[in-house]
C-alpha cells in the first residue's frame, strides 16, 4: 500500500478516466498533475473571490433600494 | 511621567499578575518543549536559542491586554489623555513599564532556564544581551497593539493576530544573535539591528499607538 | 476639475459602475488568451519541463499580492490625511482580493516546489516573507471586522498598515538575512530593464500580468462600490431609528 499521498492523489486522479489523462500527459509530461492542479486551484480561487464580489454587490445594492424606498415612504 | 510610570509599576506589583503570570508561562512553556521534542540534549541545544526567544515573545504577548484595559475600564485612560501629559508620553511610559514588569524579569530569568533546554555554554552571555536588547521593542509594539484594540470586546485574541507578524523581526534578530553566538561566530549584526528596532519602536511607536488611543476614546 | 473630485461617493458610484463590467470583462479576456496561450502555445523548459507553465499564474499572483498591499498603504494615507471616505473604503475592499492572489501565489508556489525542490515548503527567504504578508493580510481584515464604527475602523486599520509596512519590509530583510534561499531571483526586474526570461514565454506572461492587475482593479472598484452602499444603508438605518 502507498502510503505517500501525493503519489497515491496522482494514481487516484490519473484512474478517474485513463484515456483523457493519456492525453494530458502526452501534452504536459511527467509533471502533468502538478500544472494542472496549480491551475485549477488558482482558477477556482479567482472565480470564487469574482463571484462572491459580484454577489455582494447585488445583494448590497438591492438592499439599499429597499431601504430607500422605505425611507421616502416614512 | 514619571509619577505614571510609578503609578504603572506600583500598581503591577500590588496586583501581583504581571510578574508573577509571565515568568510561570515562560518556565511552563519551555518546560514543555523537551516534553513535546524528546529529551534528546543535542537536539535541545540545537533548537534552544529559538525556543527561548519564541517563549520569551509568547510570554510577553499574554499580559499585553492588561497595558490600558484596567485602565480604559475604571475611566482613569480618558482622565490621562485629557492632561496635560502629551498621550505619545502615557504610551511611552506604559510601555517602559510593561517592559519593566515582564520584559525585565524574562530577561533575568532566561539565562536559567536555558539549562533546562542545554543551551550551549558560550550562548548564555547572548541570550541575556539579546533579551535585554530585544525585550523592549516587544513591549513598545504590543503597547501599539494593545492601543489599537482597547475599546474593543474580546480584542485579546485579535490582538495576538495583529501584534505577532510585527514581532516577526525582533524574533528573527533576536534568535539569530544567540544561535550566532552558541556557533562561537560574531553576534554584531544581528545586536545592531535588534537595537536599531528597539530605538525605532521607541522613537515611532508612541506616536502611532496614541493615535490609535485617541481614535478609540472617540 | 481634480482627481478628488471622484472622492464623493455618489459621483465614485456613477463613474465607476458602468466601467467596472468593462474592465472586468477585459481582464478576462487577457486572462484566457494569456493563460490559454502559455498553457498550449509555449514549449517547455529543458530542465523544468512543463512546471514552467506556473509561472503563467504564480508570477502575476505574487506581484498583485504586493501591490494590493500597496494600495491599501496608499488608500490609508490618503485616509489619514484628506479624509475621504472612497479611500479607507477602497483600502477594505483591496484587502480580501489581496489575500487571495497571495494564497494563489503561495499554493503554486508550493504546487511548483514539490517536482523542482522535492520539497512542498522551505523556509526560503521569498516564501518566508509571503506566508507573513499573508499573516498581515489577515489580522488587517481582522481588525476591520471587529469594530462596530466605520471611522474608528478606518482610522485604526490605516494606522495599523502603516506601522505593518513598515515592520513587513524589517521582515523582508530580517528574513534575506537569517537564510539564503532557494527562490529563484526577480525574473522581470522592471528597474534595470534586463530579463532572464526569453520572448516566446514572456508574452503571454505579459498578457497575464496586465490581466491580474485589469482583475484586480475590477474587483476592487466594485467592492469599494458595494461598501460605499453598504455604509450608506448603515447610516439610513441609523437615521430611521433616531
Amino acid at each position: 500500500m502507498n502510503l505517500d499521498f501525493w503519489s497515491s492523489f496522482k494514481d487516484f486522479i490519473y484512474e478517474i478516466y485513463p484515456p483523457f489523462w493519456d492525453a494530458v500527459v502526452a501534452f504536459l509530461g511527467k509533471y502533468a498533475v502538478e500544472v494542472l492542479s496549480a491551475y485549477f486551484a488558482s482558477i477556482i480561487l479567482l472565480v470564487v473571490i469574482v463571484v462572491m464580489s459580484i454577489r455582494r454587490s447585488r445583494r448590497v445594492r438591492a438592499q439599499l433600494t429597499a431601504v430607500e424606498a422605505r425611507k421616502d415612504k416614512s | 511621567m514619571i509619577a505614571l510610570l510609578k503609578r504603572d509599576l506600583a500598581l503591577a506589583v500590588r496586583a501581583g499578575g504581571g510578574f508573577g503570570l509571565g515568568l510561570a508561562f515562560f518556565l511552563i512553556v519551555i518546560v514543555l518543549v523537551p516534553l513535546g521534542v524528546g529529551p534528546e540534549a543535542a537536539l535541545l541545544t540545537l533548537i534552544a536559542p529559538g525556543m527561548l526567544w519564541v517563549a520569551a515573545l509568547l510570554a510577553a504577548l499574554l499580559s499585553l491586554d492588561r497595558i490600558f484595559a484596567l485602565d480604559f475600564e475604571d475611566g482613569s485612560l480618558p482622565l490621562l489623555a485629557t492632561s496635560p501629559l502629551p498621550l505619545e508620553g502615557v504610551a511611552l511610559m506604559k510601555g517602559v513599564a510593561h517592559w519593566a514588569t515582564t520584559g525585565l524579569p524574562l530577561t533575568l530569568a532566561a539565562p536559567a532556564l536555558g539549562f533546562l533546554l542545554n543551551l550551549s555554554s558560550t550562548a548564555y552571555v547572548w541570550l541575556f544581551v539579546s533579551l535585554a536588547i530585544g525585550t523592549p521593542a516587544l513591549s513598545m509594539i504590543g503597547t501599539f497593539g494593545a492601543a489599537l484594540t482597547v475599546g474593543l470586546r474580546r480584542g485579546g485574541l485579535l490582538m495576538s493576530l495583529l501584534v505577532l507578524p510585527l514581532y516577526v523581526p525582533t524574533l528573527i534578530f533576536g534568535a539569530e544573535a544567540v544561535r550566532r553566538g552558541a556557533d562561537g561566530l560574531s553576534t554584531t549584526t544581528p545586536l545592531l539591528m535588534l537595537a536599531g528596532i528597539t530605538l525605532g519602536s521607541f522613537a515611532l511607536l508612541p506616536f502611532a499607538a496614541s493615535a490609535a488611543l485617541r481614535v478609540n476614546l472617540r | 476639475m481634480s482627481i478628488w473630485e471622484y472622492a464623493n461617493p455618489k459621483k465614485f458610484i456613477t463613474t465607476t459602475t458602468p466601467i467596472v463590467p468593462w474592465v472586468l470583462g477585459l481582464s478576462i479576456a487577457l486572462l484566457v488568451v494569456g493563460l490559454t496561450w502559455g498553457f498550449f502555445f509555449t514549449p517547455d523548459d529543458f530542465r523544468q519541463g512543463s512546471t514552467v507553465k506556473i509561472i503563467y499564474l504564480h508570477v502575476p499572483a505574487a506581484l498583485m499580492a504586493i501591490n494590493a498591499w500597496f494600495v491599501m498603504l496608499i488608500a490609508s494615507l490618503i485616509w489619514l490625511v484628506r479624509r475621504h471616505h472612497v479611500s479607507a473604503l477602497a483600502a477594505r475592499a483591496a484587502a480580501p482580493v489581496g489575500i487571495v492572489m497571495t494564497l494563489i501565489a503561495l499554493i503554486t508556489g508550493a504546487i511548483w516546489g514539490q517536482p523542482m525542490w522535492g520539497t512542498w515548503w522551505a523556509w526560503d527567504p521569498r516564501l518566508t516573507s509571503f506566508l507573513i504578508l499573508f499573516l498581515f493580510y489577515l489580522g488587517y481584515m481582522a481588525l476591520w471586522e471587529a469594530i462596530e464604527d466605520s471611522d474608528t475602523a478606518a482610522d485604526l486599520t490605516s494606522v495599523l498598515c502603516i506601522v505593518g509596512s513598515v515592520f513587513a519590509v524589517l521582515s523582508r530583510y530580517a528574513v534575506n538575512f537569517w537564510n539564503q534561499g532557494l527562490h529563484q531571483g526577480t525574473t522581470v526586474p522592471v528597474a534595470t530593464g534586463e530579463r532572464s526570461i526569453s520572448d516566446i514565454f514572456f508574452v503571454p506572461l505579459v498578457m497575464c500580468m496586465v490581466g491580474f492587475g485589469l482583475l484586480f482593479l475590477a474587483l476592487v472598484l466594485m467592492r469599494t462600490a458595494t461598501e460605499i452602499r453598504a455604509r450608506r444603508i448603515k447610516a439610513l438605518e441609523a437615521r430611521m431609528r433616531g
